[in-house]
């Protein structure tokens, strides 16, 4: 970890005139995402493909990120992260059009790297939810693992959809904490 | 520290770049509104990135290129698997090259200092470090560097002292031409085998011999149903293909192996696919008559006369241990010994190690 005491959401608005913190940003969510892919794909080196797209596509679109649309950074990029996905999905192919467009080269992975990535998919992000609050498991699990509305889930527990955003964004800074072994 | 830092400073070189249109706007608009800022924008322009300078102070003096400030046009990005072991990226000055297309840097050689001269061709992915000078070599002129360049010709470069505008190339035919200097450098492209290199340096005429190889024509460019079977082959990294390995004595002088043995492996099949790029897992015998049991993967580099059908080789070589340019060098003190060896090839592809299409045996005596 660094000592940068900025949020996520600050770093992705000041990336356009400050690029490091894109660094930065990425640094925080690299294992999150990592896992994210290998929960689904099982391998580690599509999920280091698939991660390196989704940055590249968050970065690309970096501009379009506003806070006050109060969607919290993480479930912005996860939400790119399960796009990238499930396109990727759809034509059978790891998608590359961001990396392409950002003319990124394509990532070679050492072994030392696979086995890293490999070992993340042996804890994976799920176990981590048992430790979260029974409220926020629930916010999160709801609008990340099922890919519900706020407003769905706001109904369901019986209070507002700010209420359910803030629980979700806890949520998913305590299971970054737990990843990146931090309070 | 992240799990892929490459991805990270690839990340970064993006943002930077994304960032960068909107800065020079900016820079506009302050240069209308302040005569000053210009000024301003000039010197951020030129700003010195790096002070620290671990080249040998004992060479300095002879280069120009090294006492100068590192600014940010002189980045040398992904340099190859040797220079980025053994070399500091982050110290080369980049060289204004009077040859089109190509790029060239000076950099500093770990750790002795001695100053090392990468050089990208047109047609290459990325720099690759030729040779590397030290003090004497430099004062009394040094083997230069020569090779063949894709599509036809021969070229020799090589690092020269302060106060050298050009060198003399003398030909294989007796001919000479003349090859002017830029920060230290030359690079001398000619259509017939070179011989010397002269040049009248600080300790007088130098003339150093600069023998360029022998040439082979590269094949033809596949047609398109060539690359669509190509393409299609890609699709089934996996199938197998016949692999053998091939010991081969080096000329008599010449050890260029480590251990006990002295002998050249090489590795060979009939790539499946256009312009390649493969992976040997090789692993040794081990026991008492060897150091360490030898288990490493080497991983080639995209080959750019690689075409499908045609037989494709790569010599293997045990790590030495030495900071050699060996691609396999990974660290581990193994060295070639008696006994049976294995080797596993697989096709790289973005990236990814595929199973391996073939497995080879071969006993080293």
């Amino acid at each position: 970890m660094t000592d940068d005491p900025r949020s996520d959401a600050d770093l992705l608005l000041a990336t356009p005139h400050e690029p490091s913190a894109f660094a930065e940003f990425y640094r925080r969510n690299e294992r999150a995402v990592l896992q994210f892919f290998m929960s689904r794909t099982g391998s580690a080196e599509l999920s280091a493909d698939l991660t390196a797209e989704a940055f590249a596509a968050a970065l690309g679109s970096v501009g379009r990120y506003r806070s006050r649309d109060e969607v919290p950074a993480a479930a912005w990029l996860f939400g790119i992260a399960r796009h990238v996905l499930g396109r990727s999905i759809r034509r059978a192919r790891v998608e590359d059009r961001a990396r392409r467009s950002l003319a990124m080269p394509v990532l070679e992975l050492t072994d030392a790297m696979i086995e890293s990535i490999e070992a993340l998919g042996g804890e994976p992000a799920t176990a981590l939810l048992a430790d979260l609050p029974e409220e926020q498991r629930t916010a999160l699990e709801e609008r990340v693992v099922n890919e519900r509305g706020y407003g769905d889930i706001a109904r369901e527990m019986g209070c507002s959809e700010a209420v359910v955003r803030q629980r979700v964004s806890r949520g998913l800074a305590k299971l970054r904490g737990s990843i990146e072994g931090t309070p | 520290m992240s799990l892929m830092p490459e991805l990270e400073s690839q990340l970064l070189a993006a943002a930077e770049r994304q960032a960068l249109p909107r800065r020079r706007f900016r820079g506009r608009r302050a240069g209308l509104a302040l005569a000053a800022g210009a000024v301003l924008v000039a010197g951020t322009a030129a700003a010195v990135v790096g002070s620290h300078d671990s080249s040998d102070p004992n060479i300095r003096p002879y280069l120009e290129i090294l006492r100068r400030p590192i600014t940010p046009a002189d980045a040398l990005r992904s340099p190859g698997g040797y220079s980025q072991q053994h070399t500091r990226a982050s110290e080369a000055r980049r060289v204004h090259v009077l040859v089109p297309g190509w790029k060239a840097w000076v950099l500093p050689r770990k750790p002795d200092g001695a100053a090392c001269l990468a050089v990208q061709p047109p047609e290459a992915t990325g720099p690759a470090v030729n040779a590397c000078f030290e003090e004497d070599s430099i004062r009394r002129g040094a083997s230069p560097a020569t090779g063949t360049v894709q599509g036809g010709g021969y070229v020799v470069q090589g690092i020269v002292p302060d106060g050298v505008p050009a060198i003399i190339l003398r030909r294989r035919d007796g001919s000479v031409r003349r090859t002017p200097v830029r920060d230290n450098v030359y690079i001398g492209l000619s259509d017939k085998q070179t011989v010397s290199v002269t040049y009248d340096g600080p300790d007088g005429r130098t003339s150093v011999r600069a023998w360029s190889p022998g040439y082979t024509p590269p094949p033809p460019r596949p047609t398109a149903a060539e690359r669509a079977q190509s393409e299609r082959a890609r699709q089934h990294p996996s199938r197998h293909v016949r692999v053998s390995v091939l010991a081969q004595r080096p000329p008599p002088g010449a050890r260029r192996n480590v251990g006990p043995l002295n002998f050249d492996f090489s590795v060979m099949f009939r790539a499946r696919v256009d312009y390649g790029t493969y992976a040997f897992r090789l692993r040794g015998p081990g026991g008492r008559a060897c150091a360490d049991r030898l288990d490493l993967i080497v991983r080639t580099e995209r080959a750019p006369r690689s075409r499908r059908g045609r037989v494709y080789s790569a010599q293997l070589s045990p790590p030495d241990g030495r900071g050699q340019a060996t691609v396999s060098d990974a660290g581990s003190k193994a060295r070639w010994c008696p006994g049976r060896y294995r080797v596993d090839a697989s096709l790289v592809d973005r990236g990814r190690r595929f199973s391996p299409f073939g497995t080879a045996y071969f006993v080293a005596r």
